[in-house]
């Protein structure tokens, strides 16, 4: 998934959580892995 | 021709994927000079990536960065899968080509030519393909075009982020819910806390039951014992009567001459009347002793009863007797005793009673009754304690109630014994009036029959004893070791009384098994749920520590699922031209588009020349240049230059097959497209170009042959 668009469409959003959904579904990652990183998103401050 | 088939699984977290397979009619089996036309989202882009990946696109073949990236997502991501089987036979030329993709699991692709004179095949590595073959594969670099291309290009960034979204709520959803019902360790061990103390109400049920049916069986066994003793007794008292008969009837010598015939049933009734008397003079004797032995003076008692003379009954009246002198004693004994329960707690023993006779139908329900919350077995306890503090005493009750019962009953037969003798008086009376002539012969000859009657009796019951495992010699010693297990017992020598305990220790038996039953089957109930959750507090969900992260992500997900369909729904408004809703979001979102359409469209072709661009209204239909020149959307030409490129692109004189893929076309004008295509039809015919396909947009699915067009 296009990397620029992704980070358009984060910037939409102002809510931390909300941004960290849509990083994570934008990439190619196994849906096996998501609540692991969705909870490696949770601890960062970004 | 070309053939093309192919399907595509797309996982949209759903149970089964979704299935995408060619359904533009006649887009199977195409020219090979084609003009493709459809509706979005009905494959036609797709037919060129399968067609640019069947001759190795790359980065090193494939300039438009755009059009590489649609590439890999179609070979590459996880989510979905491909397969396809793509033959073109050019008889310009003197291979027939089949590429195929046949394992959905696996990228790799096979390039088999075929020599159509001798049908030799041979397969083509991707790098030999990449030497062999030209691949031209572009979007017309017009910007309204290439504008509405990264507009699609956004939304399908927005619809693959979208068909993620149920998987991921699906998998915090069935976590949460997991990690919600998963029991807590204090849970567990009130759980096993309850199931031990069932185990143990259960286990001191069951020692209650042995207990009560231990009981039960001495009291059957007692009940006989006393039955013995009782026809013994009888027995006995028969025995010193025949031998006094004997010894009188010796005494009495030959009998006068007169009819003695009914003055000997009259005596025979007489004798059986005070008989009765004394044995329930004697009876209300040993009741007495039994139970209140501590309560009154033993010896006044014993002597009043040593003084009962049982001949005076005869010609005194009823009042003046001695028998009668020993039950005004023994009245006036029990009135002293008093009632068990004083005067002020009589009322309360009355309602406890009353309210115990209608609990004790409750006693095994496990209802707890409103108001007070308790079960009717655990007030039944509360009840029965009370009643006891206050004195009172069932068994002490009924020893009382069984004494007045007896003295009720000797009155009587006082009465009628001394009616009877005073009625036949004269009978008895001899002619000469001086002597009482008896016929002992009748009395003793009634005396054995009673004697017979009685140790028939006295067989029957030991054998029965003795069928129940209690020997004749035995008996004593059974009798010993009851008293000794039951103390309690050992006061109870009236068989009424023995009876009515014998009945009420069967129905608390009874009462007691059904608990324990019920206990039991809520013992079963508590160890499945137990088991249950040790089996689900050992599975610990691994996300358990982080439930509130969970939850917070699944809120935000749902709401984000909205906010897409909205903003799907924007950019369909959008490429409509439609009338935009004035909220946050929707303001957000077009600020956000027009920023992104501005840094990926970076500058607009106008007359064959680059524009730097500053900034793009996709909604209000502007670019504005960098030199702050403000250029409607409407003012843009229609693809003259674009036309142009394209047929450049086609002149240059390539040493190699061509492979020509032009996509989304819509926004040339037809005579600027025609241009390309006679182009196109020239490097065919020349037997340039080994394939061709145009895409453009229409309402209608079409496939035409180009060469046919122009």
């Amino acid at each position: 998934m296009s990397k620029i668009e992704t980070t358009h469409l984060i910037d939409i959003f102002e809510e931390k959580t909300k941004k960290d959904l849509i990083d994570l579904l934008s990439k190619d990652i196994k849906p096996e892995k998501y609540l692991d990183e969705l909870i490696k998103k949770s601890k960062s401050k970004k | 021709m070309i053939e093309i088939d192919y399907t595509i699984e797309r996982d949209t977290g759903r149970t089964k994927p979704d299935i995408f397979k060619p359904v533009i009619k006649g887009i199977n089996q195409s020219p090979l000079l084609a003009e493709i036309a459809a509706d979005n989202s009905r494959g036609k882009s797709t037919f060129l990536q399968i067609m640019a990946i069947s001759f190795a696109a790359s980065e090193n073949n494939l300039k438009n960065p755009e059009l590489l990236a649609k590439i890999n997502r179609l070979v590459n991501e996880d989510y979905q899968s491909l397969v396809f089987d793509l033959t073109i036979d050019n008889p310009n030329f003197e291979y027939i080509y089949n590429i195929s993709k046949p394992n959905k699991d696996k990228k790799n692709i096979h390039f088999i030519i075929t020599d159509r004179k001798t049908k030799h095949k041979e397969e083509l590595t991707p790098t030999s393909v990449k030497k062999q073959f030209k691949l031209i594969y572009d979007i017309p670099n017009e910007p309204l075009s290439r504008l509405k291309n990264l507009v699609e290009d956004i939304k399908g960034v927005q619809d693959e982020i979208t068909q993620k979204i149920p998987l991921l709520k699906n998998i915090l959803e069935n976590n949460l819910k997991e990690i919600i019902n998963q029991p807590k360790e204090e849970e567990v061990n009130a759980l096993e806390s309850k199931r031990i103390k069932i185990e143990e109400d259960i286990n001191e049920l069951i020692k209650r039951i042995k207990r009560k049916e231990r009981k039960y069986e001495s009291l059957g066994l007692l009940c006989e014992i006393r039955e013995l003793q009782k026809i013994n007794s009888a027995i006995r008292k028969e025995e010193k009567k025949l031998s006094e008969y004997k010894k009188k009837e010796k005494k009495q010598g030959q009998p006068p001459k007169v009819d003695t015939g009914k003055r000997t049933s009259i005596f025979l009734v007489l004798s059986r009347q005070e008989d009765e008397i004394e044995i329930l003079l004697k009876e209300v004797y040993d009741l007495i002793m039994s139970n209140f032995s501590q309560d009154i003076d033993v010896e006044v008692l014993k002597n009043k009863y040593k003084r009962i003379d049982i001949d005076d009954t005869r010609n005194t009246p009823t009042q003046n007797t001695t028998a009668n002198t020993f039950i005004i004693y023994i009245e006036k004994e029990l009135r002293n005793l008093g009632p068990a329960v004083n005067e002020k707690n009589q009322e309360s023993v009355l309602i406890l009673k009353d309210l115990i006779h209608v609990l004790s139908r409750f006693e095994d329900s496990d209802y707890d009754i409103p108001g007070i919350n308790m079960s009717p077995d655990k007030l039944l306890k509360i009840f029965n304690s009370k009643i006891k503090d206050l004195g009172f005493s069932q068994e002490i009750e009924e020893v009382k109630n069984r004494a007045t019962d007896l003295i009720r009953e000797i009155r009587i037969l006082l009465e009628e014994h001394f009616k009877y003798y005073i009625a036949n008086k004269d009978i008895l009376k001899t002619e000469s009036g001086s002597t009482n002539y008896i016929d002992y012969r009748s009395l003793i000859k009634q005396t054995q029959e009673d004697i017979r009657a009685n140790k028939k009796k006295e067989k029957n019951r030991i054998n029965s004893l003795s069928s129940k495992g209690v020997p004749e010699t035995k008996i004593k010693s059974m009798l010993n070791s009851i008293v000794r297990k039951f103390p309690e017992l050992s006061n109870y020598t009236n068989i009424d009384s023995i009876l009515n305990l014998y009945e009420r220790v069967r129905v608390e038996i009874s009462s007691l098994k059904r608990k324990r039953d019920n206990k039991g089957h809520a013992l079963s109930i508590v160890k499945e749920d137990f088991s249950l959750m040790k089996r689900l507090l050992k599975r610990k969900n691994k996300y358990s520590d982080h439930r509130e992260t969970l939850e917070s992500y699944l809120d935000s997900l749902v709401a984000i699922s909205h906010d897409f369909e909205k903003m799907n729904n924007y950019l369909k408004i959008m490429q409509s031209n439609g009338q935009l809703p004035d909220n946050d979001l929707a303001k957000r979102y077009i600020k956000t588009i027009n920023m992104l359409l501005a840094k990926k469209l970076k500058f607009v072709t106008l007359e064959g020349n680059n524009h730097p661009l500053k900034e793009v209204n996709y909604f209000k239909g502007y670019f504005i240049l960098d030199n702050d020149k403000k250029i409607y959307f409407n003012d843009l030409g229609t693809g003259n230059t674009q036309s142009n490129y394209l047929r450049s692109l086609l002149r240059r004189g390539y040493n190699q097959p061509l492979i020509v893929l032009f996509d989304e076309t819509a926004m040339m004008a037809n005579h600027s497209l025609h241009e390309v295509y006679k182009e196109m039809k020239k490097l065919y015919n020349n037997g340039s170009l080994l394939a061709g396909i145009v895409i453009k947009a229409g309402e209608k699915d079409s496939v035409k042959d180009i060469c046919k067009i122009v």
